[in-house]
């Protein structure tokens, strides 16, 4: 099996995009509830989280260089390579699951109502299966031109809303405590799967990958808080109690010639959608094969993309069970075990046996 | 999965295919006996009519001469070849004797070369060689004294520039072979000879400078073209399959040019350059996407106006085969995003027509094409009068009719004039503008960005060569865009040469760095 190798460029582009997702979908538990002073504290302690998270990262997988998180997994024990390998498998499934869920729900409520979901999933999923098929190189290298777009366009959108900002929304963080900050930032964390597909990608990443993660985590928390600043700057409460508040605020954006951004936006949501459940498909056919030693990686894509369809099928005619999956990774618990349980685990038991395995002793 | 689907299609062609193979007869020796042999030639060519023999005698030796009608020269043959030999009188001759004085002690021509089958026989003939055999021996001696006409030396249909060279390849290979050399005296370039086509047996020239090229780029050139199974090969384009890691692809990888300055500007830059025998377009390998927005005048120009023309470029490409769909996803799904003024005039022109928006654009390209293609094939009187129909027909009648709108006309008018800015990549952009009309029709926004996205992975899933197509824009090099996006002076662009190994993301192993790491112009 020849290792795909991308650039840390890309690959900063690719979890960028994958996380910028997050942030433009709804989260009604996080907008509804919490102020935008709180909100903007809370996102920048969730990045000093997620770097602390990149350096133990490092640690671990600097053990055995070449090794991404399933390989240390498999030397812990190949019972537990397989059975984390399931697990990182099905994380994958329903974080596309997921995102093609909240994309139809984004689609038939604010850009076409009358068009089936039955039309919209099944050709989304065609055109992500090609991307996917066609490799990671191949959707990396779009990303890397795609986030330079999704950078302009925010600046295209900051530039003509600052006549619009009002400081007069802008509230105090710590007005009700500590308490809605640590939520925020536990939610910033919780919702940063996409530190998952880093631990997955690092030996298939050319030059200085941890370097890359700093990145991510950085640019990822500033795009963050600029799209908070932002959509409550200009909106206010009414901000509140818009289900996709930065949409309704690229509504309002209006440059020279084009009297509404609102379609830039969703332009932007769809490429952003498309490379985020790429980059989920392709891994998780990665993990799926590496219960079949790397073996049938094409079939297992296929399997995936039709374990996909009819989740996705499933999640956008129930909004309870869209709502439920992704309350299910605002909590944390998926998160948690995969993006620090397993790691922490893998990185005590690993430096206890590379020790034991140094000459000498 | 796809490739399941790739085997199925091709079971049946698969069970009645058989490869070509060469003539088992063609690898036969030359007997030494002169006149079995000329039998036998005669046999084997099934006594076709261009075939020339002429026997004389040479000091009492019989001799033949071999030669295809309209190949060689027939006054070199005479004043170079005949007066020689016939004034010539051995002591005591020999077959042996005198094939000794004609390599040692003479030169008949430039290029003499031995050989001692039948298949080199008819290769040389068949190039434009004089053969002569000789009683008594198993060898025979091929002179190559060509003199078949071609067409002369003239500005490149496909490739005109304001400023630089004129010249262009032509069909013989030999002289565009002489147009390189003449443009790179280096004893690094070297032009080597390959023959491809099991019946055609075409030459073609693989041309690269010894101190760029990678040694494994270079292995994987001559390997491929050593496994083209291919009868005949007409053209360039007939090998161009071959060298595309991905032929089902919209995008190529291999580059065509007809300028000599062209090609030893990217022979320079390390890549291989393939000259073919008998078509004036020449290929390139590796060849990346951003070379479509690339040309000779660009390096002529000031730099900053050249950065421009490049801007320009890439504007129109995205404009040919984005603003029919465009165009038809707006107006269908998102009219709140034309200014009030504008919308007002589309529904207005929009109102009296019978057709559907994406139906009008079809249509309206679709004439334009069949217009295109006819103008293209006819003469070139005829040509011009089917432009002034196709004009009038579109730019009038068809609105006049109530089949169109008016600023269809408009969009097809721009449409068509920006595709013409990039002509290298006029086959890919027609066939996305009629998807991009169908996705955008179909779907608004949401297709056409679909559709961009997927035409973007399958852009960015191409490795010619094992460099990525889309290189250095991504994997990004922000030195080697210096000729990319902006065209630098030629003071900064002269200080290090871009080498094509050394792009990254290139899964080739570059050459060793002394030959080529800081070479100056």
């Amino acid at each position: 099996m020849v290792q795909p190798r991308i650039d840390m460029r890309q690959l900063v582009a690719l979890l960028f995009l994958s996380r910028v997702f997050s942030v433009l979908t709804l989260s009604p538990k996080q907008e509804n509830t919490v102020e935008n002073g709180a909100a903007l504290l809370g996102i920048a302690l969730s990045g000093i989280v997620c770097l602390i998270l990149v350096l133990l990262y490092q640690k671990l997988l600097s053990l055995y260089p070449g090794d991404n998180i399933l390989d240390c997994c498999y030397r812990m024990h190949p019972l537990f390579g397989k059975f984390c390998a399931l697990g990182f498998y099905l994380l994958c499934v329903s974080i596309t699951i997921s995102t093609v869920g909240e994309f139809q729900y984004f689609l038939s409520s604010a850009i076409y109502p009358y068009v089936s979901r039955l039309l919209l999933i099944p050709l989304f999923l065609l055109a992500v299966l090609y991307s996917a098929y066609m490799g990671l190189e191949a959707f990396s290298r779009l990303s890397l031109a795609l986030g330079v777009v999704v950078l302009l366009s925010t600046l295209l959108v900051i530039v003509s809303l600052s006549k619009d900002l009002s400081f007069v929304f802008l509230l105090p963080p710590l007005r009700h405590g500590w308490k809605p900050v640590l939520q925020v930032a536990f939610q910033g964390v919780s919702l940063n799967l996409e530190l998952v597909p880093f631990l997955l990608l690092v030996p298939m990443v050319r030059g200085k990958v941890y370097r890359g993660g700093i990145w991510f985590v950085a640019l990822s928390v500033g795009y963050y808080l600029i799209m908070i600043f932002y959509s409550s700057l200009t909106m206010g409460d009414y901000a509140l109690s818009q289900v996709f508040p930065i949409y309704t605020m690229m509504a309002s954006a209006q440059v020279v010639l084009i009297q509404r951004l609102d379609s830039l936006h969703m332009a932007l949501w769809v490429f952003i959608a498309f490379i985020k459940c790429s980059l989920y498909l392709y891994l998780s056919a990665y993990c799926a094969s590496r219960l079949f030693q790397g073996k049938h990686r094409g079939k297992l894509l296929g399997a995936s993309v039709v374990a996909v369809l009819a989740g996705s099928l499933w999640v956008s005619g129930d909004l309870a069970a869209l709502m439920w999956l992704h309350e299910a990774f605002v909590d944390g618990i998926p998160f948690l075990l995969a993006g620090v349980g397993i790691p922490v685990v893998l990185l005590l038991f690993l430096s206890h046996k590379k020790k034991k395995e140094a000459p000498g002793l | 999965m796809f490739r399941w689907l790739k085997n199925v299609l091709r079971r049946d062609i698969r069970s009645s295919y058989q490869a070509p193979a060469a003539d088992p007869r063609l690898s036969e020796r030359l007997s030494g006996v002169l006149l079995d042999d000329l039998v036998r030639l005669r046999e084997l060519c099934s006594n076709t009519s261009d075939l020339l023999v002429r026997q004389i005698t040479i000091s009492g030796i019989p001799v033949a001469f071999v030669m295809c009608e309209g190949m060689f020269n027939l006054q070199t043959l005479t004043e170079i070849v005949i007066e020689p030999l016939t004034a010539l009188q051995l002591k005591e001759p020999t077959p042996q004797k005198l094939m000794e004085w004609m390599d040692q002690k003479t030169l008949l021509a430039g290029d003499q070369k031995e050989f001692l089958t039948f298949g080199e026989l008819f290769a040389f003939i068949m190039s434009g060689f004089v053969v002569l055999l000789v009683d008594g021996m198993s060898k025979g001696t091929a002179l190559g004294i060509q003199g078949f006409s071609f067409r002369s030396i003239s500005e490149p249909s496909s490739e005109t520039n304001v400023r630089g060279s004129r010249e262009g390849f032509v069909e013989a290979l030999r002289i565009n072979m002489t147009m390189i050399r003449r443009r790179l005296k280096t004893p690094h370039l070297k032009l080597e000879l390959l023959q491809v086509g099991v019946k055609s047996r075409t030459d073609l020239c693989l041309v690269y400078r010894t101190d760029l090229v990678s040694d494994q780029l270079l292995e994987q050139v001559r390997y491929r073209i050593s496994q083209i199974p291919l009868d005949n090969v007409m053209e360039s384009g007939y090998l161009q399959p071959f060298f595309d890691s991905r032929p089902f692809s919209i995008f190529t990888g291999v580059g065509t040019t007809e300028r000599p300055d062209t090609m030893c500007a990217k022979v320079s830059e390390g890549r291989i350059g393939i000259l073919v025998d008998g078509t004036p377009f020449a290929l390139i390998l590796p060849f990346l996407f951003h070379e479509n927005f690339q040309s000779m005048d660009d390096y002529a120009n000031r730099p900053y106006y050249a950065t421009f023309i490049r801007w320009l470029k890439y504007f129109s490409f995205f404009m040919t085969i984005l603003l029919p769909g465009l165009y038809v996803a707006i107006a269908t799904f998102h009219p709140e995003l034309f200014p009030d003024a504008l919308l007002f005039n589309v529904a207005t022109s929009e109102e009296g027509t019978p057709f559907p928006l994406v139906f009008e654009a079809l249509l309206i390209h679709l004439i334009y094409e069949i217009m295109r293609e006819a103008g293209l094939r006819l003469p070139r009187p005829v040509g011009h009068a089917v432009s002034i129909v196709g004009a009038l027909v579109i730019g009038d009648a068809a609105v006049t009719a109530g089949l169109i709108g008016t600023p269809m006309v408009m969009v097809v008018a721009l449409t068509a004039i920006s595709s013409f800015v990039v002509p290298s990549l006029y086959e890919p952009v027609t066939v996305l503008r009629f998807v991009f009309i169908l996705l955008g029709g179909w779907f608004g926004l949401f297709g056409l960005t679909l559709g961009l996205a997927i035409a973007g992975v399958n852009l960015c899933a191409i490795n010619p060569m094992g460099i990525p197509a889309t290189t250095p824009a991504s994997p990004l090099s922000l030195y080697s865009m210096r000729d990319t996006l902006f065209r630098w002076s030629w003071r900064q662009l002269g200080e290090e040469n871009l080498v094509v190994t050394d792009l990254p993301g290139s899964e080739i192993d570059p050459r060793e760095e002394d030959n080529h790491g800081s070479t100056t112009n």
